[in-house]
């Protein structure tokens, strides 16, 4: 390369010389020669390659004076961002084929000119960080370069902006807005420079060094793709759409949007490490081997180091940078998100916790199920206390039928009521007699007029009592179809009479039932017959008998009451004789006995109302 | 960021310095710049590549020890899983996580916890079993595999160009 470009500078002085030194001998006179030389073609393309030379000649004498020797990274970036610069000037060109002409193209040589030494600056600074060997004469010459850019810069920017206002618009906003980049390029490098240098002079490494350089990156490429933005609309609006500056816009975001990136995630990584590894203390680095394995260093308490789940440990700035790519154990490669598994683990027992609670609340939800289950309880309680409901009703209706008790013509129907619970025993509709009295009414006549034909087949007091029930029909009736007490207490005594009825019936059917067991004997057919010849007989003498007792205690009840419930009570009376006539019987001593225990009972019941 | 892998780098040139390996020297290219690394290795005995000392060069990126290093061979050398242009191409010196292609376990790539001196060792006994799973000199791989004899001849013959001996006449 350098040999080449020593060709090439050395032919373009030869042509230059040459082209000259033709002039003046032609025309042998300066002005004539200048006038000859403008108005040549090609004379006048031998003189710009010289200048392009003059150019490139002075750009090496400032880049060795300021730079020195370039390294090799370094010539390569140059070379590199050179040919994209020219490419993009091209493009300018064709933008502004209007405003072509010799200053134009001066101008952007003069911009590519202050570009690369911005560049070399850039790269020079990020080198400062790998050298060692930092001398006096790099500080000096990095000052230098830096306020002569940002000078430089400034006033081109400044020169613009003037321009623009008082020309209107033009060319001058291209170059406007490329020297505001390289002022945020040189602010990027100020920067960098500055934290460098305390570091440099910072005995110790300094950990927040790459979070502030992070963000200043951030901040940079920012405000550069801002200034695009606005770059682009302003083009818009004046001129068209610059093509030029498509790819350096594209790399802007493209450098913001990794710088955001690696923010996030030094971020994540920096909150991870504070929140789940603990700090190894004094002791724990005196037990161990304190060499971080990542920097080979050795590590003290300033430092802060971190112990990762499996039990190695390392600076939390080596960690931090490490956990930015990887999140992996540097030693080990153990999955550093099995401690993230581990605080699952942790949040699974919390969720058991939770379980357990709601275990309690399912506990409580079966305290809470106890309502529902008592009432269960209280419908299973409920269901038994409806029986004792019913009992309650029986005892109800056990105190109605003792009701008739205060009545004094009652008292000699007072046994009655000993009689009525086996009455009802025996007849399944209890209900019926006690619910309707007035339609038992209708009732009434059918049951007595069988049984008053069965009396009197078997006594002959039966017929007194079909007249007295006929002679009352007319005036018991009448008093029986008001609504006054006297008629309730007819009703009451014509019910009275119709249990009686019922019981004597029920009685000639136990008869019926004991005759037919002795009918099917073949044997005993004579002897049954004899027996019931005498049998009656016998129950005439018992009848005859207890007509005594009830007709002696019938004066009592004469005195008591009136002549009407008299004539009444004989008639009840003799159905209960000629009811107990059969049960009498010598050969029947059950039944005897029962009709004892009824004599007895009636007795007690007499004796208590007494 | 550079700043730490300054200090690893000189850190670790101390040690290369004060307890050399055998048969491997590393150190940086110039002291301004500890970033690029020259290292001779010799070849392991008992192979065809024995006697043979043979130059590499070691680029390391600003973030090391988190990202791995370049390692290429700067005099020719003919081996399966060497490239044409001299690059390395070994799992130690891949990038860490898993591989695109699958030939490598993620425990054999790259880790901070490795060095240089690793790094060298690894290569030594790349030298002598090479990978023929996965060339990167195909014609290497093939050769190696399937005419050995063929293989270890150029071998030999590199062996004698990196020492300047004439080549074999046999």
């Amino acid at each position: 390369m350098r040999v080449s470009a020593g060709l090439m500078i050395g032919g373009s002085c030869v042509a230059t010389a040459a082209t000259i030194l033709n002039a003046f001998l032609i025309n042998k006179q300066f002005y004539p020669s200048i006038v000859y030389l403008s108005k040549s073609n090609a004379s006048m393309a031998v003189i710009y390659v010289q200048g392009i030379v003059l150019v490139y000649l002075m750009f090496q004498l400032l880049k060795s004076i300021l730079f020195g020797d370039l390294r090799a990274a370094e010539a390569e970036h140059l070379s590199e961002r050179t040919w994209h610069a020219v490419l993009e000037t091209c493009l300018a060109f064709t933008v502004f084929r209007d405003d072509f002409s010799a200053i134009f193209v001066m101008q952007f040589i003069g911009l590519l000119f202050i570009k690369c030494f911005h560049w070399l600056a850039d790269d020079r600074v990020d080198m400062m960080e790998r050298s060692p060997v930092i001398t006096l004469r790099f500080h000096l010459r990095m000052m230098t370069v830096l306020a002569a850019l940002g000078f430089a810069d400034s006033y081109f920017v400044s020169s613009a902006y003037f321009t623009t206002i008082t020309r209107g618009a033009s060319a001058q906003i291209v170059f406007g807005f490329e020297y505001a980049i390289l002022l945020a390029l040189v602010l990027h490098v100020t920067i960098k420079y500055l934290l460098h240098m305390h570091d440099l002079r910072n005995p110790q490494s300094w950990d927040n060094k790459a979070v502030y350089l992070l963000y200043a990156e951030l901040f940079i490429n920012l405000i550069r793709c801002l200034l695009y933005g606005f770059f682009a609309v302003v083009m818009l609006r004046v001129h068209t759409f610059p093509l030029f500056s498509v790819r350096p816009f594209y790399q802007s975001v493209r450098a913001l949007h990794k710088a955001f990136l690696d923010v996030i995630l030094s971020r994540r990584a920096i909150n991870a490490m504070n929140s789940q590894f603990p700090v190894v203390s004094a002791e724990d680095l005196a037990a161990m081997d304190a060499t971080c394995i990542i920097c080979r260093e050795e590590m003290t308490v300033d430092a802060s180091p971190k112990r990762l789940p499996c039990s190695h440990v390392f600076h939390a700035h080596c960690l931090r940078s490490w956990f930015q790519r990887q999140q992996t154990c540097p030693t080990c490669r153990t999955d550093i998100w099995q401690g993230r598994n581990g605080a699952a683990a942790g949040g699974n027992a919390a969720d058991a916790a939770a379980n357990v609670a709601d275990a309690n609340v399912a506990g409580a939800q079966i305290g809470a199920g106890m309502p529902p289950f008592l009432p269960f309880l209280g419908h299973q309680f409920g269901f038994p206390q409806q029986p004792a409901g019913a009992g309650g009703a029986q005892p109800g209706a056990a105190q109605a039928g003792g009701q008739p008790g205060p009545f004094p013509h009652q008292i000699f129907y007072a046994p009655a009521p000993a009689n009525r619970p086996e009455f009802m025993n025996l007849i399944p509709p209890p209900p019926l007699p006690m619910a309707g009295p007035p339609g038992m009414f209708p009732m009434m006549p059918p049951p007595p007029l069988p049984q008053v034909n069965t009396t009197q087949g078997t006594s002959s007091e039966t017929p007194p009592v079909n007249p007295s029930y006929s002679q009352l029909s007319t005036e018991e009736l009448r008093r029986m179809e008001g609504e006054s007490r006297e008629a309730l207490l007819a009703r009451l005594q014509a019910m009275d009479n119709i249990m009686v009825l019922l019981e004597s019936a029920q009685m000639q059917m136990i008869q019926l039932a004991t005759v037919t067991p002795i009918r099917p004997r073949p044997v005993v057919p004579s002897d049954e017959s004899e027996q019931e010849a005498p049998g009656p007989s016998t129950d005439q003498v018992t009848s005859e008998e207890q007509e005594i007792p009830a007709t002696s205690s019938a004066p009592s009840i004469f005195r008591t009451e009136s002549p009407s419930t008299s004539s009444t009570a004989p008639s009840t009376s003799s159905p209960v004789t000629a009811s107990s006539t059969p049960t009498t019987s010598s050969t029947r001593t059950p039944e005897a006995e029962e009709v004892r225990q009824r004599r007895l009972a009636r007795l007690l019941g007499e004796n208590a109302n007494q | 960021m550079a700043g730490y892998a300054l200090k690893r780098l000189m850190t670790e040139y101390k040690e290369l310095t004060t307890r050399p390996p055998e048969g491997i020297i590393a150190a940086p290219i110039d002291e301004d710049n500890f970033f690029e690394w020259e290292c001779l290795i010799t070849g392991p005995e008992e192979t065809c590549f024995a006697n043979g000392v043979f130059p590499a060069r070691i680029t390391f990126p600003q973030d090391y020890p988190l990202s791995p290093p370049k390692m290429r061979f700067t005099c020719g050398i003919f081996h399966p899983n060497i490239y044409a242009d001299g690059r390395v191409c070994i799992s130690i010196l891949h990038a860490p996580g898993d591989d695109p292609t699958g030939y490598e376990l993620s425990n054999e790539r790259w880790s901070p916890v490795q060095s240089i001196e690793k790094i060298l060792l690894s290569v030594v006994s790349m030298l002598a079993e090479p990978n023929d799973e996965s060339p990167a000199n195909v014609s290497a791989a093939k050769m190696w595999r399937e005419d050995r004899a063929q293989f270890e001849k150029i071998a030999d013959s590199l062996v004698r160009k990196t020492l300047c001996l004439p080549a074999s006449e046999v």
